[in-house]
C-alpha cells in the first residue's frame, strides 16, 4: 500500500505542475486534486512510515552540517520518545553558491573565490510504529524553520 | 549476464557492500566501468544513495518512490531491460530498499527475464539485531530466508559474545546460506565477494 498523508496542495486546471496532463478532462473533480508539493511527505509502505524531505539552510556548509546533524537527532529522539522504530533517517546535503571568478590576461591570471551561502538538504526517514501522523509532526516540527 | 540482489533492512550497511563489490570487479581499469551497472531501489520521494554510487564514479541507474519488491515490480522489468540494452554489463547489482523481500524481487527477474543468473545476498546489522528482532522479526525472516550469501556487518562494534548470539540468532532464519563477519567500513575480504559472485 503507497498512501499520501501530504494533501497540502490544491490543483485545478490551470495548475502548471504537469502531474494532471494525463487525465482526460472529465476527470477534472476538484476533490481529486490535491496532492503534494509539500517540501514534507509521508507515506504509508507495507509497515513502515516513508518521510521525505527538501529544504534549504541558508548558511556556509560548515555550519549546516552542524544544523542539519542538531535536527535529525532532534527528529530521531521524538520518534524514539514515541515508541516507534528508526529505520534509518538520511539526507544529503549539497552546498550551493561556491564560485571562483578567473580572470586571465595575457601574462596574468587572477582568481576570486565566492563561498557559498545557502545548503539544500534533501532526506528520507523511514520509521515504524507511530502513526502518519505524528512523524509528519515530527518532521514539520524539526524543520520548520527552514520551511519555506 | 549475472544479478545480485543485495537486500537487508535499512541501516544494515548494503550501500557501503555494494561500493566495495563494484570496485572488486570493475578493478583499477575504469575502462572496466560499465561491466558493472547498479541499480538502486530507493522508497523515499527523493534519492540519495545514487548520488554517493554515482560520486563513487559507477554507472548507476535508480528507482525511487517506491519498493520494487511489491510497488514498482513493472518498472524494476523495464530498468533492467533498459539496462541491459544500454550497457549489456557482466553484472547487475540490484540494491534493494532497506523493507523489501528480496525473494519477491527474484521471482519478478526470473518470469520476465528468466535468462538471467539471479541470487540474493543480504546484510545484516550487528549492532542492531538483537533490538529489532522483535518488532521486526516477519520483515527480517522474509529478508533472510531465501537469501544465498549472508554478510553480518558492523562486527567490530559488537562484543564476541553478543555477535556470539546474534549469528545464532540469523541462523534459525536460514541455516543453509553462507555466512560472513565483516566490517564494510573497512576493507572486506575478497573471498567474501568470490562467494557473493559464486553463489547459485
Amino acid at each position: 500500500m503507497n498512501t499520501d498523508h501530504s494533501k497540502h496542495h490544491h490543483h485545478d486546471e490551470n495548475c502548471s505542475c504537469g502531474c494532471h496532463d494525463d487525465h482526460p478532462e472529465s476527470s477534472h473533480q476538484p476533490e481529486q486534486h490535491h496532492h503534494s508539493h509539500h517540501p514534507i511527505t509521508v507515506k504509508i509502505h507495507d509497515t513502515s512510515l516513508v518521510g521525505s524531505y527538501k529544504f534549504d539552510i541558508d548558511t556556509s556548509f560548515e555550519e549546516s552540517e552542524t544544523i542539519l546533524d542538531g535536527l535529525l537527532k532532534q527528529v530521531s529522539q521524538q520518534v524514539t520518545a514515541l515508541g516507534g522504530i528508526i529505520g534509518h533517517i538520511k539526507a544529503l546535503l549539497n552546498a550551493q553558491g561556491n564560485s571562483c571568478m578567473f580572470s586571465i590576461t595575457e601574462d596574468e591570471s587572477d582568481k576570486h573565490r565566492t563561498a557559498g551561502s545557502s545548503c539544500h538538504v534533501e532526506g528520507v526517514a523511514i520509521v515504524f510504529g507511530i502513526l502518519p501522523e505524528q512523524l509528519e509532526r515530527i518532521l514539520n516540527k524539526a524543520f520548520n524553520l527552514y520551511l519555506d | 549476464m549475472k544479478v545480485i540482489i543485495l537486500g537487508g533492512f535499512l541501516g544494515s550497511g548494503k550501500t557501503s557492500v555494494v561500493i566495495q563489490l563494484a570496485r572488486h570487479v570493475i578493478g583499477a581499469d575504469s575502462e572496466n566501468r560499465t561491466k558493472v551497472v547498479i541499480l538502486e531501489n530507493e522508497i523515499g520521494e527523493v534519492s540519495i544513495d545514487d548520488k554517493i554510487l554515482q560520486n563513487s564514479g559507477y554507472e548507476v541507474a535508480n528507482l525511487f518512490s517506491g519498493c520494487v519488491c511489491c510497488t514498482m515490480a513493472g518498472e524494476l522489468v523495464l530498468g533492467l531491460h533498459k539496462i541491459i540494452e544500454d550497457f549489456n554489463p557482466e553484472l547487475i547489482i540490484m540494491e534493494a530498499t532497506g523493507v523489501a523481500y528480496p525473494e519477491n524481487i527474484r521471482k519478478t527477474i526470473n518470469h520476465s527475464l528468466p535468462d538471467l543468473d539471479c541470487s540474493i545476498t543480504c546484510v545484516t546489522d550487528a549492532k542492531r539485531w538483537l533490538r529489532l528482532l522483535r518488532p521486526m522479526e516477519m520483515l527480517l525472516e522474509g529478508q533472510l530466508d531465501a537469501a544465498e550469501v549472508i554478510l553480518i556487518n558492523k562486527v567490530d562494534l559488537v562484543d564476541e559474545d553478543s555477535l556470539s548470539k546474534v549469528e545464532d540468532s540469523i541462523r534459525t532464519f536460514n541455516s543453509n546460506a553462507q555466512f560472513f563477519n565483516i566490517s564494510a567500513t573497512q576493507r572486506i575480504d575478497p573471498i567474501v565477494f568470490e562467494a557473493i559472485l559464486g553463489a547459485k
